[in-house]
C-alpha cells in the first residue's frame, strides 16, 4: 500500500497536527500533497499574507493558494488592492489594513468580492472621500465574528451598517465622532480600550447602542455629569468597567433601572463615593453575579468609608 | 453476551461482542437504519472493503477501547493546537506496524468510521512528518519527486510568503 492511496482529506486530517513550519516541507515534497495543502484553507490558516511596500514587488510570486489571512500595510496602488481582493475572494477571512489611505468607493468594491470575511481590522486607517453620494454606495452585508478598529477615525464603521457584528472592539481611537455608534445597530459586544489622548471625554453623551449584550470599557476619562450610553435603551447583560473615571452614575442609572437585565458586573479600579456605594448596595442584588478586584464583593465596599477606591 | 458476526474482503467470518462492534459509526448505521436483525443468528455484516488482517487488528483496537468515553465532537474545533503526543502505550504498541499495515487501518478507521483509531493512527502518521526536510520525508514514505525543476521553484517562491501567525 502506497502513500498516494489515501485521500485528500485523510492527508489534511494528518496535515492538521503537522506546524506551519512543516507544511511547508510538505509542500516541497511532491505535486500531490502540494496540491492537496495550496487547496486547504484549513491548512493554510496559520499563514498570513502581508503586503507592503516590499513585498509587493513578488506579488507575481503569490500562488493561487487558498490563503485566509491577510495584512495590508499601505501604501498601495489602487489597481493591485483591486487585483489581490478579486483573486482571493473565496478564500479571504481576516483582514488587516494597517497605515492606509483608501477611497470611500474602492473600499466598498474590494470588500464586496469577499464572500466569507470574519475578521476585519483597521489600524492607522484613513476613509477618503466619504462626502460621496452615499446613496450610490452598495453596501456590503457580512457576519462578522470581530471588527476591530484602533487608531482611526469611526468613520468606516458607516460602511459596515447592514452587516452584523458580533464583536466590536474599539482602541486608541478618536473620540470625535462616537455618534456613529448610533447609527450601527447590528452589534453584540462593544468593546472600548483607551481613547486617544483625551484627558477627559466630553462628546461622549447618550449613545445608543440597544443590542449590546456585553459592554466592555477600559481605561476611559469619562466626563463628570454625562451619561456615556442611552440607558434607557440599554439591553446589556455584562457590564465591564475596569479604570474608568466617572462612571459611577452610568452605574447607578443602570442598576435604578427596573427592567435591568445586568447578569454580570465586574468592575475593576473604580472610584465610587459614598452615595454610589449605597445604591451599588442596594440594587446589586439584582445582578446575579458580581466582581470586582480584591474580590470584594460590592455590597461591602461601603465599609471602606465615603470614599472607596479599588485597585489592583 | 450479545454477538455479532462480520465478514472481511476476503471472506472470513469474525464473531465478536456486539459493544465492541458498535464502536464502529458505519456498522452501528447499518443495524440502525439497514434493519439487519441483532437477534438473528446468521445474520452477517458484510464488510467489503476490508480484509481479514486488518479486521483482526481493527477488533483488537475496539476491544481494548470499548468502554472508553466517546469524545466530544467539538474536537476539530478550528483553533486548537492539536496534540500529538498525547498517545497512549497501549496504542503506540499496538500501531507498531509497517507502513502498509497503518494506511490500510486509516482507510478501515475511515470507512469503518472509528473517530478515536482514525484520530491515533493520522497522529502517528503526523509523528513521522514532524522535524523532517522534504528529502527525508520523502524517504519516509516512498515517495518520488515528481516536481520539474520549474514547478519546484515556483513552490520555493511561494513559500517565502508564508509568515507565521
Amino acid at each position: 500500500m502506497d502513500y498516494n492511496s489515501l485521500p485528500e482529506e485523510i492527508y489534511i486530517k494528518i496535515f492538521s497536527h503537522i506546524s506551519p513550519m512543516d507544511i511547508q516541507s510538505l509542500t516541497l515534497t511532491c505535486n500531490y500533497f502540494n496540491r492537496i495543502i495550496s487547496n486547504s484553507m484549513k491548512l493554510l490558516k496559520h499563514y498570513e499574507i502581508c503586503i507592503d511596500s516590499q513585498s509587493i514587488n513578488k506579488l507575481t510570486n503569490l500562488g493561487d493558494r487558498k490563503y485566509s489571512r491577510f495584512k495590508l500595510n499601505g501604501p498601495i496602488d489602487n489597481k493591485m488592492l483591486e487585483n489581490i481582493f478579486e483573486k482571493f475572494k473565496n478564500s479571504m477571512q481576516v483582514i488587516q489594513f494597517d497605515q492606509m489611505k483608501v477611497d470611500e468607493d474602492l473600499l466598498v468594491k474590494i470588500l464586496s468580492f469577499c464572500d466569507n470575511l470574519k475578521q476585519i481590522s483597521f489600524s492607522k486607517f484613513e476613509l477618503l472621500d466619504f462626502e460621496t453620494s452615499e446613496e450610490n454606495l452598495q453596501l456590503p452585508t457580512f457576519d462578522i465574528k470581530n471588527f476591530i478598529i484602533i487608531s482611526s477615525d469611526l468613520t468606516v464603521l458607516k460602511l459596515f451598517r447592514s452587516s452584523k457584528i458580533k464583536n466590536l472592539y474599539i482602541r486608541d481611537s478618536k473620540f470625535s465622532n462616537w455618534t456613529i455608534l448610533n447609527d450601527i445597530t447590528n452589534f453584540e459586544n462593544l468593546t472600548i480600550f483607551k481613547p486617544e489622548n483625551s484627558r477627559f471625554v466630553s462628546s461622549f453623551s447618550n449613545i445608543t447602542i440597544q443590542n449590546v449584550k456585553k459592554l466592555r470599557l477600559i481605561n476611559i476619562n469619562f466626563k463628570k455629569s454625562l451619561i456615556p450610553f442611552d440607558v434607557e435603551t440599554l439591553n446589556i447583560d455584562k457590564l465591564i468597567l475596569e479604570y474608568v473615571n466617572n462612571c459611577a452614575d452610568f452605574l447607578i442609572k443602570i442598576l435604578q433601572k427596573d427592567s435591568t437585565k445586568l447578569k454580570l458586573l465586574r468592575s475593576i479600579g473604580i472610584a465610587y463615593d459614598g452615595i454610589a456605594c449605597n445604591v451599588v448596595k442596594k440594587n446589586c442584588h439584582k445582578v446575579e453575579n458580581v466582581e470586582s478586584s480584591f474580590k470584594i464583593p460590592l455590597t461591602k465596599l461601603v465599609a471602606f468609608g465615603n470614599t472607596t477606591l479599588l485597585k489592583d | 453476551m450479545q454477538t455479532i458476526k462480520l465478514q472481511s474482503s476476503d471472506n472470513e467470518i469474525f464473531e465478536c461482542d456486539l459493544a465492541v462492534a458498535k464502536c464502529s459509526a458505519t456498522i452501528r448505521t447499518m443495524l440502525e437504519d439497514l434493519g439487519i436483525d441483532e437477534n438473528s443468528e446468521d445474520e452477517v455484516v458484510p464488510l467489503p472493503n476490508v480484509n481479514s488482517a486488518i479486521l483482526r487488528k481493527v477488533i483488537q483496537f475496539c476491544t481494548y477501547h470499548k468502554d472508553d468515553p466517546v469524545p466530544s465532537s467539538t474536537d476539530d474545533d478550528e483553533n486548537k493546537e492539536k496534540r500529538t503526543d498525547d498517545i497512549t502505550s497501549w496504542d503506540a504498541d499496538f500501531l507498531k506496524v509497517d507502513q502498509g499495515t497503518l494506511f490500510e487501518l486509516i482507510l478501515a478507521a475511515n470507512y469503518l468510521d472509528i473517530r478515536s483509531l482514525l484520530d491515533v493512527t493520522c497522529k502517528t502518521v503526523a509523528n513521522m512528518i514532524k522535524g523532517k526536510t522534504p528529502d527525508e520525508i520523502r524517504k519516509t514514505f516512498n515517495i518520488k519527486n515528481d516536481f520539474t525543476p520549474a514547478e519546484e521553484e515556483q513552490v520555493r517562491k511561494e513559500n517565502t510568503w508564508c509568515e507565521e501567525k
